[in-house]
């Protein structure tokens, strides 16, 4: 009788034991059961949004990823958007469009991500039996007042019984960077007309926005532009109408 | 014939021995050429299209040009693709000046010939879009308009931006009631947008009807807008171009100004009431912080923004929106400010000379409650002015870097001219001896000007000396200098023109004494005898502060925090070994005082 019973008990814990064993192999498939499926678009943008935080990167940097005419400003390259080496001379602009460059800038660097992106779909589609098609994306940025909006052109076809046929992928998110780059360029060219600029003019005009000027040593300011409501940063240098140390024997400021 | 055939071998070697020298010496005179015509070539201005460091378009060296671009060998003004000129975005519609041609075509923009932008494209006009407007270009309405979903209304007739502004104001607002999903519903906007949701389609059905100056909750009109929500909450928020805080209706229009004493008049929620009439009006410090009045005043220092426990002082009586303090409170000085003044700022003493080394002028701005702290150029290249204009609100202050205009003032010979402010930025200080820079020079007595304190003479006079004065001797210059009245920073830790311009202030006082008696008895001063004193030293440091960071001051080394690893008057070591007077005058004082001079000392002084 004892024996029986402890049977029974032995019986009942093996299968407890079996039981979790299944639940741990099998808890990714059963969870993913009751979730709702990704669609294309969704998991495109959810891969993208992972790499929008190189928008900082650009704009804190003068809007160039790898800036090539810089100056280093707290330990970041601070690309110059106006410059003059020369003493007692305004500025030449060395970015007149700005709002063009940024959206450039964003397109080139999100467009490796958008193929990483597109394959990584397109290898979860095919293990999920579907049949699957991608032409190579082409990426284009566009920075508009109170968005900044990616735009993924990819042809996209996934096939299993029916076709779905996908051609674009949108990732937008609210940005105030449009305001920004206007006042930036709006600074440039006070800069290059008079030589400097008052940032308190711009500030009581734009009550959002805040305006810091740093002058440097060889003459050279830097602006830093925050938006006061979503933080955001623009950052850029200039060098116009500065003055030389002394007597100004030099011309230059980098001979 | 032995001999004649040595001798022929010998006249050719010789021959030999002579080309081989001509083209030796040819080659070397080749190489000194070349050598030369590089080394001229490398010190010429030339345009750069694109510089080693990557700048686009700069006059430079030319070997600071890239040699992968043009290089011409004149200003980048006469060439044509560095030629500044006007870059235009056809999309966006603005102008950027000062841009070269080929900066701008590489960027995709269109380009003109006109560095100032005077171009039709560039032309200003106003652009009146929903209750705002802007001072833009044809192209900027546009996209304006398109962001705001509203048609374009550019004006070019008017021609400043303060009429422009003042027309958006002027515009006729109202309640713009209309049917949608066969609700009679309402927006609170102006007559222009009401007519034009006319042509819209969509979900509105029915004509739309303008009401002037009334509010959407107003009765009479029955529309949906409603002054409380379901929970008989009362709403308020901030408008887009507006300073106040609003009351907002259930459609989320905004109705009148926040007061909470009017909060269940009817009348209040009827018609629009003017800013000059709601509460609080024209108050000192424009309703910041009410809880009970929303009419702010963002240019008299208070703003409509979201209630934050961190930033605002209490919490509105209704609503989450409050006029915020832009005023700024015990700033860097222990003073208050109003929002959107600036004032300087100063590392220690400022004009006068009284400028140490290291010091520098700062601006300082407040703007919306908060400080911040704009440089003026380094090394005393700029200078902080700063003026106040009386208002009803009180004194307000404005401060700006402006250029130090020292360079001319030791060249001014007058004291009109040395403190004449359209000149220069100098000072005029009188009582100068024997300073190489002297000006207006008062006792003509003639000087050994520009050298190092020379040694007094000893003249004697009486029994035995008899008057030995030589006719050829310098003398001593008396007078009054001009300089500098903010001194300029200098790179003293450079050697060249900070030695130069330190060595204007060079003097030299001849000390001239009469021996009495016949065997060396008492000598008694007979020239100059003030040189002998502190007096004299303290005039020229004096001058010599003024001159620019030539020592004679403390310099700011209480502010350095690291760097310098020095203390006191230590920071001025590098300058005597420019070769720095200051040392060598006070030695040299002492020695006067001691009636002997120590010359080797003070060599020893200048080489340190």
């Amino acid at each position: 009788m004892i024996n029986k019973k402890s049977q029974v008990t032995i019986f009942i814990i093996i299968a407890i034991v079996l039981i979790g064993l299944l639940i741990i192999i099998f808890y990714p498939r059963l969870s993913s059961l009751g979730a709702a499926p990704k669609t294309p678009s969704g998991y495109i943008e959810e891969c993208m949004n992972q790499h929008m935080g190189i928008i900082e990167n650009i704009t804190e940097r003068g809007g160039s990823l790898e800036p090539e005419h810089s100056i280093m400003y707290k330990e970041n390259k601070i690309e110059y958007l106006c410059y003059t080496n020369e003493y007692y001379k305004t500025c030449t602009m060395q970015q007149p469009l700005l709002l063009e460059h940024v959206e450039k800038e964003i397109s080139s660097y999100m467009k490796d991500k958008a193929e990483t992106c597109l394959n990584e779909l397109i290898n979860d589609y095919k293990s999920k039996g579907y049949q699957t098609s991608s032409s190579k994306p082409e990426v284009s940025t566009e920075i508009e007042s109170g968005s900044i909006k990616i735009t993924i052109n990819s042809k996209v076809t996934l096939t299993k019984g029916a076709s779905e046929n996908y051609e674009k992928f949108s990732i937008a998110r609210n940005s105030e960077m449009y305001d920004l780059i206007m006042i930036a360029s709006s600074i440039l060219n006070w800069e290059a007309r008079e030589g400097d600029s008052a940032p308190e003019t711009f500030m009581m005009y734009y009550p959002d926005i805040k305006i810091e000027k740093m002058k440097l040593e060889d003459g050279s300011k830097i602006y830093t532009l925050t938006h006061r409501i979503t933080g955001e940063k623009l950052v850029f240098a200039t060098r116009s109408l500065s003055w030389p140390p002394g007597y100004g024997v030099d011309k230059y400021v980098n001979k | 014939m032995k001999q004649k055939k040595i001798k022929e071998k010998r006249k050719r070697e010789l021959i030999k021995r002579m080309i081989f020298s001509f083209v030796i010496i040819g080659m070397a005179f080749l190489l000194s050429i070349i050598v030369l015509t590089q080394t001229s070539a490398q010190q010429t201005n030339v345009c750069c299209e694109k510089t080693i460091y990557g700048a686009w378009c700069q006059n430079a060296l030319t070997q600071s040009c890239d040699s992968g671009f043009r290089i011409t060998p004149t200003s980048c003004d006469a060439t044509s693709y560095c030629r500044q000129g006007c870059c235009y975005d056809s999309k966006e519609g603005i102008c950027m000046e000062n841009t070269p041609q080929l900066v701008c075509q590489a960027s995709n923009g269109t380009w003109a010939d006109s560095a100032k932008c005077e171009i039709p494209q560039c032309n200003l006009g106003c652009c009146v879009f929903s209750d705002q407007a802007a001072f833009v270009t044809l192209v900027r309405c546009k996209k304006l308009s398109s962001f705001f979903g509203v048609q374009i209304n550019f004006r070019t007739d008017v021609q400043s931006e303060t009429a422009c502004i003042a027309l958006a104001h002027a515009q006729d607002k109202g309640a713009c009631v209309y049917e949608q999903d066969f609700t009679k519903t309402c927006k609170f906007t102006t007559k222009g947008e009401c007519e034009a949701m006319k042509k819209k389609t969509g979900n509105y059905t029915g004509n739309s009807s303008f009401h002037k100056d009334y509010l959407c909750t107003a009765e009479e009109l029955g529309t949906n807008c409603a002054r409380r929500n379901s929970k008989g909450e009362v709403k308020t928020g901030c408008v887009d171009g507006r300073d106040e805080v609003y009351f907002k209706d259930t459609c989320g229009n905004p109705a009148n100004i926040y007061d909470a004493a009017k909060i269940d008049e009817p009348a209040y929620w009827r018609k629009i009431i003017e800013k000059k009439d709601s509460c609080g009006a024209g108050n000192t410090n424009s309703n910041a912080n009410s809880v009970s009045c929303g009419n702010c005043d963002y240019f008299g220092g208070s703003f409509c923004r979201k209630y934050d426990a961190s930033k605002d002082a209490r919490r509105p009586t209704y609503g989450d929106f409050i006029c915020r303090d832009l005023n700024c409170k015990n700033t860097k000085d222990g003073k208050d400010y109003r929002h959107g003044e600036s004032w300087c700022i100063y590392d220690d003493g400022t004009g006068k000379g009284k400028d140490p080394a290291g010091s520098r002028y700062w601006k300082h701005i407040c703007v919306a409650g908060e400080e911040l702290v704009e440089p003026c150029a380094d090394l005393r290249a700029e200078i902080c002015l700063q003026d106040k204009i009386t208002t009803d609100k009180g004194d307000f202050q404005q401060a700006g870097c402006i250029a130090n205009r020292w360079q001319n003032c030791v060249t001014f010979k007058t004291k009109e001219d040395c403190e004449n402010v359209d000149k220069g930025d100098c000072q005029w200080i009188e009582g100068a001896i024997g300073t190489s820079i002297l000006a207006g020079v008062q006792a003509s007595t003639s000087s050994s000007s520009g050298s190092f304190p020379e040694p007094e003479k000893t003249t004697s006079s009486g029994i035995l000396g008899g008057d030995e004065e030589d006719e050829n001797e310098p003398k001593t210059l008396k007078g009054a200098v001009c300089v500098p009245n903010y001194p300029p920073g200098l790179k003293f830790w450079q050697a060249g023109e900070a030695q130069s311009q330190c060595s204007l202030g060079n003097a030299a006082c001849t000390i001239e004494y009469e021996k009495k008696g016949l065997f060396g008895g008492s000598e008694d001063c007979v020239e100059n005898c003030e040189c002998g004193g502190d007096t004299w030293q303290k005039k020229n440091e004096e001058i010599c502060r003024a001159l620019g960071d030539c020592t004679g001051s403390e310099g700011v080394y209480k502010y350095l925090s690291s760097g310098f690893g020095v203390s006191g008057t230590k920071l001025f070591l590098p300058l005597l070994k420019g070769g720095d007077w200051l040392l060598g005058l006070s030695t040299a004082s002492a020695e006067i005082q001691n009636k002997s001079i120590n010359q080797g000392l003070l060599e020893s002084l200048k080489v340190m």
